[in-house]
């Protein structure tokens, strides 16, 4: 049975592209800015705040009572591999400057049940790009992978499969 | 200086003319003597590095065929003493050429000394040599005057102490001598009442057989070094005599190997890094990390040729890391990058960790600390002395029945495999990389993300309208929820405290509560389990009672009065919000928080939870409070509901700008909906003081006017010279 499931996970390896991008992750031409720090030279410490251009001040502002001006959006997490009971693990990140998931920047870790998941995570904003990655607890250095970004629709969902 | 040597060697023999001279300083390095014939290494007892500094040891008029021993550094004459067992048996003086000098004493028993050191006495400024041996005793000879002839003395009574050492050395400050057995068992001898007392069994970790050299540093560090293994052990002895204390062994270096050995070392001087060469981990006190603490520690470069190094991941590179000060400093290698953990950790299952080699010629060792002691025990080994490919390794790791949940270290040190043992988890190898990490075990859900931050700006002249800079308090922000099947098991609260812009007190909170439009999610005060809270603000475990206490809500108190955890820049009136007032430090903290059960992660609070300010015990907030208790005065993200210590007469103050309702949940907005607080989306450069938000960054005012729609990331919009920076 172990050396079936291995074949199996390993057929779907390499039908994944040895463990590329997932083919029914959201996809979204990108309308999003790039998060370019704010930071790149310090000002002199000297410089008076700049008011120059006077803007409409906070106190002249009407925010809608129920806005709490959090940019947070929930993204719904589903996951069915559909491949029995292998025991496997989902990592869902940020995705790194090599595309493959950042583990400094995880966002969701949890194992698979039945190889299915339904959860939630929030981010921050809307900026961030996800990577899920799934692991079997085995020898293979390479798991599934599967990208996400946000395409303007108000009920995200991540649906990896 | 290894080619120096035979150069002096050549020069000395082919004149006939010796100049003995002695060494010019105290050095650092420990002198040890190996083999028949001797030869000398000098020991960095940082790095372990040993280098040859004679390859052969010969006597001024004859070659030498075999071993001296015994030796003693006199940091009076600067010369080293030692026992040439070449017929005619004699004591030898070496000056810093490394050639042998008989010296004529009288008095000494036909035997081979092998143990011996040397004692200044600092009042006295007389230096003796004192040579044991336990079927003869302990002999003394006086050194202070140089002479053509030298007397030994035994000490009385020392011929019957019948101790098994091979090497022993005598404390810098306390005029008390040390020595171990093969077993471990540790010996002061006191030479005014000549008796040696047995002080304890040092754990040795199974390291039995000779130790062979022993050498103290300046702040009363005794090292010992055990020819069979290598292994130099170090044991604090900074107070002397042992009264009131029982001493521990960890193992410091890993040096060379012998059947024969003998060291000495300048007693007065200090052991430490000078340079970067050498990799540390990152694991706070107290694991083994620092220096001081024997740490664990590679010289990542022996050969200083850049080549075929031995490491994990893209990079390796060296930090000075001597005190546990230092580890402060600089908490985070970012050469810690081979290893990632792909899995999580549940008890009495396997994990899967991915490590990373550049090449094929590194073996791994890997501890894990499972039972969250703060170190990692002899037990704790999952990997040992693991071959390595290049590339990515998967690395199965069991995770033993009686882990525990929740944040721990694991460390991982990678060698190229030439040790004769298993090394232990602190200690210093040359060659090699250490990389410790935080682990979590089980699963967890994290916002924003692991090493990401949001960050919460508060006004505080709530409910009067202020002007609107948000930096009264700053705070970067991320919380985790540790789950296991579907229960919520605990929370890690993370911050850095970055800007206080205020002259109120303010206090920070977070209530463990979720408000999901109708539906609150809350844990009660009585599902979490006080007794494991742990608070470390700025890497100091923090006393205040952080669960607070009289509510039925679980609401933990991280900071009771932010303004007592900074240090303010000289002539600065704020923390970090005016202009050339951002080189104060931040300040961290991390929140740790176990609950009773589990609670099903459908009624568990998530995400943001609620972090809010409060009034400061023992300070005004405001005419319109006198006479009630500031901690009754909080401030919440808009239309967070306050907490049950919130005096709600306070809504709707009359004169102020509150326009709370009850009814339709509306909490802590004017009129126009103007929030107190707010949660950026990233984090952020917050307004200088004075500044409004709309004139610190252009897209704000899109942003809040259109409910979010427009300007989503208005935080990236920032006019430079109006900000705080980030990263400052």
């Amino acid at each position: 049975m172990k050396h079936y499931t291995i074949l199996i996970m390993s057929l779907i390896l390499s039908a994944c592209g040895g463990g590329g991008e997932g083919s029914t992750s959201t996809k979204a031409e990108s309308t999003t800015v790039a998060q370019t720090p704010t930071t790149n030279t310090p000002p002199p410490e000297t410089t008076p705040p700049d008011t120059s251009v006077e803007t409409e001040t906070m106190a002249e502002l009407t925010i809608a009572p129920e806005f709490d001006l959090s940019s947070k959006m929930e993204l719904n997490i589903d996951v069915d591999l559909n491949m029995g009971d292998s025991r496997a693990y989902l990592n869902i990140c940020l995705k790194g400057d090599d595309n493959k998931a950042d583990y400094n920047q995880c966002l969701l870790r949890a194992p698979l049940k039945q190889s299915k998941l339904t959860s939630t995570v929030m981010l921050a904003n809307s900026a961030l790009e996800l990577v899920a990655e799934v692991w079997f607890y085995d020898a293979q250095s390479e798991p599934l992978r599967f990208e996400w970004q946000y395409d303007g629709e108000q009920s995200a969902v991540f649906t990896i499969r | 200086m290894k080619s120096n040597i035979p150069a002096y060697l050549i020069t000395a023999l082919a004149t006939g003319f010796v100049s003995a001279e002695p060494f010019e300083q105290c050095p650092s390095k420990a002198f040890l003597i190996q083999g028949s014939p001797a030869q000398m290494y000098g020991v960095d007892l940082v790095s372990a590095k040993a280098t040859v500094l004679a390859a052969s040891m010969n006597f001024t008029t004859e070659a030498n065929n075999d071993s001296v021993n015994a030796v003693g550094f006199n940091y009076q004459d600067q010369y080293m003493y030692g026992f040439s067992k070449q017929a005619p048996r004699s004591v030898v003086r070496i000056g810093d050429d490394y050639i042998l000098q008989r010296l004529n004493v009288n008095g000494l028993p036909d035997t081979n000394f092998y143990v011996g050191d040397i004692h200044v006495n600092s009042e006295t400024n007389r230096a003796v040599y004192y040579l044991y041996h336990p079927k003869f005793g302990l002999y003394g000879i006086d050194l202070t005057e140089e002479a053509d002839e030298y007397q030994a003395q035994l000490v009385a009574g020392s011929a019957n102490w019948n101790l098994a050492i091979y090497d022993f050395a005598f404390h810098p400050h306390s005029n008390l001598l040390y020595a171990v057995e093969s077993n471990g068992d540790l010996y002061e001898i006191n030479l005014d009442n000549q008796t040696p007392t047995f002080i304890a069994n040092l754990d040795i970790a199974g390291d039995t057989g000779a130790n062979g050299a022993g050498y103290f540093d300046v702040q009363g560090q005794f090292y010992f070094s055990n020819n069979r293994s290598g292994k130099i052990h170090k044991v604090d002895l900074s107070t002397s005599p042992i009264v009131g204390y029982t001493p521990t062994a960890a193992v410091f270096t890993l040096g060379p190997t012998s059947n024969q050995n003998d060291g000495a070392r300048c007693a007065i001087a200090e052991v430490k890094v000078t340079d970067n060469s050498i990799d540390f981990g990152d694991a706070p006190m107290p694991y083994k990390t620092a220096l001081a603490d024997s740490g664990a520690r590679h010289l990542f470069d022996p050969n200083e040729d850049q080549s075929n190094l031995v490491y994990l991941g893209a990079v390796v590179d060296g930090e000075n890391i001597n005190t546990a000060a230092d580890l402060q400093a600089s908490p985070v290698d970012s050469s810690d990058d081979g290893v990632k953990f792909v899995t999580d950790f549940v008890a009495g299952s396997t994990s899967q960790v991915i490590v990373t080699a550049p090449n094929d010629n590194g073996y791994l060792y890997a501890w894990f600390d499972w039972d969250q002691n703060f170190q990692f025990d002899p037990d704790e080994i999952t990997v040992s002395k693991y071959r390595l490919n290049q590339g990515d390794n998967s690395v199965l790791v069991d995770v033993p029945s009686d882990a525990s949940m929740g944040a721990t270290w694991a460390r991982f040190r990678v060698t190229d495999g030439s040790e004769a043992n298993p090394i232990t988890a602190s200690g210093g190898v040359t060659g090699g990389e250490v990389e410790d990490y935080p682990v979590t075990t089980y699963g967890s859900l994290v916002y924003p993300s692991e090493n990401g931050w949001v960050t919460l700006a508060y006004e505080d002249q709530w409910p009067f309208a202020g002007d609107y800079d948000f930096n009264d308090l700053v705070v970067n922000y991320r919380t985790k929820l540790i789950e296991e099947d579907g229960q919520a098991l605990g929370y890690k609260i993370e911050g850095e405290l970055v800007g206080i812009g205020a002259s109120y007190h303010n206090g920070f909170a977070v209530r463990l509560a979720q408000n999901s439009g109708d539906n609150i999610k809350r844990v009660l005060r009585s599902q979490v389990n006080e007794s494991e809270i742990s608070l470390i603000i700025n890497n100091e475990i923090q006393t205040h009672t952080v669960l607070e206490e009289g509510v039925n809500e679980a609401i933990l108190v991280i900071m009771p009065d932010t303004w007592s955890y900074v240090t303010n820049q000289s002539g600065c009136s704020f923390f970090r919000t005016e202009n050339g007032c951002y080189a104060s430090d931040k300040v961290s903290f991390t929140l740790s928080v176990s609950l009773n059960a589990g609670l099903s992660l459908v009624n568990a609070p998530k995400y943001t939870l609620d972090p809010f300010i409060f009034g400061a015990s023992g300070y005004s907030h405001g005419q319109f409070l006198s006479g009630k208790d500031p901690r009754s005065w909080e401030v919440h993200l808009k239309n967070q509901a306050p907490t049950e210590k919130f005096d709600q007469s306070l809504f709707n103050y009359p004169g102020s700008d509150d326009a709370s309702n009850n009814l339709f949940g509306y909490y802590f907005q004017s009129p126009t909906g103007l929030p107190w607080a707010i949660e950026v989306g990233s984090q952020w450069a917050h307004p200088k003081e004075k500044v409004d938000i709309t004139n610190a960054y252009s897209e704000f005012k899109t942003f809040a006017e259109s409910s979010g729609r427009e300007s989503t990331l208005w935080f990236n919009s920032a006019k430079l010279s109006n900000v705080i920076l980030r990263g400052e």
